[in-house]
């Protein structure tokens, strides 16, 4: 007999059998090691940063408590909230620019072509490629001089951009480079496209459906969960926006940013205040309040989540 | 026994040994380290007698320094371990400085010596309980600063403390081509001697596309740093513990090194700077004539024998305007520290210690053409022969040689004046509006370490 049956046949006793709990921890014993992983690294660390959120604290002396400076300073930190523009600019411009191109990329991969599993890979292959080799490329193709990007320009007389140099263009520019990256946004919306049934499509046709109004009335409805469910996981990723803005404004001498801090993201402040400044108080503020706004952000998204079309399951 | 070993083991004792071990876990995780200040040991002072370590220990060395420059210093390192077998030294390269030694120092599990240290972050480290103090090793091994230059010996104490020594310097210079100065019928041999003649000859050696495109500057005068105490400023007010970084003089600094940017306008500055290959490469703006004069320190020599062994370079020091300082040169360096906490400080000061003995300090900076903070080394015949490097030992020398301020906030300094620059460059503020908000911002932070310090 199994713990769980035998756990499912005693529901409403007065207790747990001495050998009911000599099973829960036996089990217990065998998944210890993922508990105390979880617990050590995980748990305990978290809850630690709440604490050190409301202390001065640079790693090497002891915690100093302040009550909640940290979060009072944040509020008048001109800094923080250039980071924190230029996160939500990601967030509101680049995520819709990202995910309509990804839709579009997968619509135009789910039809009849020749070699289509061809261009699947192609279109996949950036998404496995290192995040800060790529990045390094995309440093050669945005080179002001040498860079292939103002190379096309020229040719239409065009003069050169700074892409990662001209703070009205350093952003564009991470949101062009981040559409390379769509490869997994990519195979989802495939995988959703593949989902819709062909029976309502066809129903649809037969009604005197036009392409457009089949899109707007079937496909999307149909895929929305997977629309959604990309909207969130993306969300949460562009909160966290780091790698691919650090490594193509990284300077000789440890600073990122860009010039006028155009590409300064939360996180990178966050880093910076962490590990460049000496405030672990100060960057465990920072993250608790990162938290609390991807906390909300989701929220309102589920909460307006009514265009999102469930199939019952029948 | 054998009864005992048959018995699986209860769960009572498992979970306790469970429990047991993720409280280790955990605290290992957290506990921040605490040692105690090292003290040199007396049995050490015989010459590098290591009594406790048997077999020979291996210690752990973070640099700063890498590509030929690691070379050079594998290569002392590797004389270093041949004359102490007991004491075997490797050597790491660490990118930003703090992240990883602050971590190691936390975590317990510090590097025996880190040189990732910059000068400017030397009082901050100290000030953080982050180094161990050298004072009373120098004492007992007779270093009290002869030798070196004066200037130096002091920038690494403070508290009444020693915290670590250089085994070299760097000295800021101006470099230019003398082949575009002829090009543009200006005379190599006498060189902009005030920020009137930086100016025109910088513009004479301005090359502009049909496009407004720029393809080759004079100079893009940069870093406040220099500027502002050659312009006659000062960033600091020691006495008063007040950050004074808009100085009238600072401010009139960074409105001229601004001109040069809104003369051609800041996004062709952006594009064309967006077109600079790896600094330390063949494809180097200056090396490959995009720039024709260029900020740089005396190390410069030994990059441009690398990477462009056919160019004629030469030196000039920076052109004051009016009222400002003649000669005037600003130096920083890697500071070779003992980290807290760590286990065998005597072997770590043995080898600050041997490193800094003339002839290998010598030998190391002659190979990446450093200035060794020496006077004796540094003015050997080896190294000034070469009239270059003879004029950035000169600015050393002279009254005008500026370390980083003593106070625990430089890198704040550092970072708030490169955004004021980005600001200014770029037409968002002023540069009295962009200096005053750095004084205030830095000074408010200098006020709160202060104050926590002195609590």
């Amino acid at each position: 007999m199994t713990p769980a049956t035998r756990l499912s046949k005693q529901p409403h006793t007065t207790g747990w059998t001495k050998s009911t709990w000599r099973s829960l921890s036996t089990g217990l014993i065998f998944i210890s090691p993922a508990i105390i992983g979880f617990l050590a690294f995980a748990a305990w660390p978290i809850i630690q940063s709440l604490y050190y959120s409301f202390t001065d604290y640079n790693i090497l002396q002891r915690p100093y408590f302040t009550g909640i400076d940290n979060y009072r300073n944040l509020m008048r930190d001109r800094v923080y909230g250039i980071a924190l523009f230029n996160t939500l600019y990601m967030v509101l411009i680049g995520l819709p620019i990202h995910l309509v191109f990804d839709f579009f990329m997968a619509l135009v991969l789910s039809t009849r072509i020749r070699g289509l599993s061809v261009f699947r890979t192609i279109f996949y292959l950036p998404s496995i490629t290192p995040v800060v080799a790529a990045a390094i490329v995309w440093l050669w193709l945005f080179n002001g001089q040498y860079g292939i990007l103002n190379e096309i320009l020229g040719w239409f007389g065009v003069p050169r951009v700074g892409w990662l140099t001209d703070p009205r263009f350093i952003k564009p520019s991470l949101i062009f480079m981040g559409l390379w990256f769509g490869g997994n946004t990519i195979l989802i919306y495939l995988a959703g496209l593949r989902d819709v049934p062909v029976a309502l499509l066809e129903a649809a046709e037969l009604d005197g459906a036009n392409a457009m109004q089949k899109m707007w009335h079937v496909t999307l409805p149909m895929i929305s969960p997977v629309i959604f469910y990309t909207l969130i996981i993306n969300v949460i990723g562009y909160f966290q926006y780091f790698t691919e803005a650090w490594v193509l404004t990284a300077t000789r001498d440890g600073a990122a940013g860009g010039p006028l801090n155009a590409a300064l993201f939360y996180a990178m402040y966050l880093y910076q205040s962490a590990f460049q400044q000496f405030k672990m108080g100060y960057a465990s503020a920072q993250a608790w309040i990162l938290f609390a706004i991807v906390l909300v952000a989701t929220a309102i998204l589920f909460r307006a989540s009514g265009w999102v079309y469930y199939r019952s399951e029948e | 026994m054998l009864e005992q070993s048959s018995r699986p083991l209860t769960r009572r004792s498992f979970l306790q040994m469970i429990g047991a071990g993720s409280a280790a876990v955990a605290l290992a995780a957290c506990a921040p380290a605490a040692p105690a200040p090292a003290q040199p040991t007396e049995a050490a002072a015989g010459e590098g007698a290591a009594p406790a370590a048997a077999a020979a220990a291996t210690l752990t060395y973070w640099t700063g320094w890498s590509g030929f420059e690691f070379d050079a210093l594998q290569a002392l390192v590797d004389k270093f371990n041949a004359e102490h077998p007991e004491t075997q030294f490797t050597m790491t390269t660490v990118f930003g400085q703090y992240e990883k030694v602050l971590t190691a120092i936390a975590g317990g599990n510090p590097p025996d010596v880190v040189s990732a240290v910059w000068l400017h972050q030397l009082v901050s480290m100290a000030a953080r309980d982050g180094l161990t103090p050298v004072t009373e090793y120098a004492q007992r091994d007779g270093i009290d600063g002869t030798g070196y230059f004066p200037q130096f010996w002091d920038a690494w104490h403070w508290n009444d403390q020693l915290w670590g020594l250089m085994i070299t310097s760097n000295s800021q210079v101006i470099a230019y081509r003398p082949d575009l100065f002829t090009e543009v019928g200006l005379d190599p041999a006498s060189p902009p001697k005030s920020v009137a003649e930086l100016d025109s000859a910088a513009q004479a050696l301005e090359v502009v596309a049909s496009n407004g495109d720029i393809e080759r500057v004079g100079i893009l005068p940069g870093g406040m740093l220099w500027w502002g105490q050659v312009f006659g400023g000062d960033f600091y007010d020691d006495a008063n513990q007040k950050i004074t970084a808009n100085d009238s003089k600072i401010v009139a600094a960074l409105e001229w090194a601004s001109s040069y940017r809104a003369r051609f306008g800041p996004e062709k500055v952006a594009a064309f700077q967006s077109g600079f290959g790896d600094y330390m490469s063949t494809q180097n703006s200056f090396f490959v004539g995009k720039e024709a004069m260029t900020q740089v320190g005396e190390w410069f020599i030994q990059f441009q024998k690398k990477f462009a062994p056919d160019l004629v370079m030469e030196f000039m020091p920076a052109p004051p305007p009016e009222g400002g300082r003649e000669n005037c040169t600003t130096f920083n360096g890697s500071v070779f520290t003992i980290p807290n906490g760590v286990k065998n400080p005597d072997a770590s000061w043995e080898f600050i210690r041997w490193l800094s003995e003339d002839e290998n300090m010598g030998e190391f900076c002659f190979n990446i053409q450093n200035v060794p903070p020496k006077v004796g080394p540094a003015t050997a015949e080896r190294f000034v022969s070469d009239p270059r490097f003879q004029m950035a030992v000169d600015l050393l020398n002279g009254p005008n040689a500026f370390g980083p301020e003593k106070m625990p906030v430089n890198d704040l300094l550092y970072t708030r004046l490169a955004e004021a620059e980005s600001a200014v460059f770029n037409g968002e503020l002023t540069a009295q509006a962009a200096l005053d908000r750095v004084t205030e911002e830095v000074q408010a932070e200098l006020d709160k370490v202060m104050e926590r310090m002195g609590s």
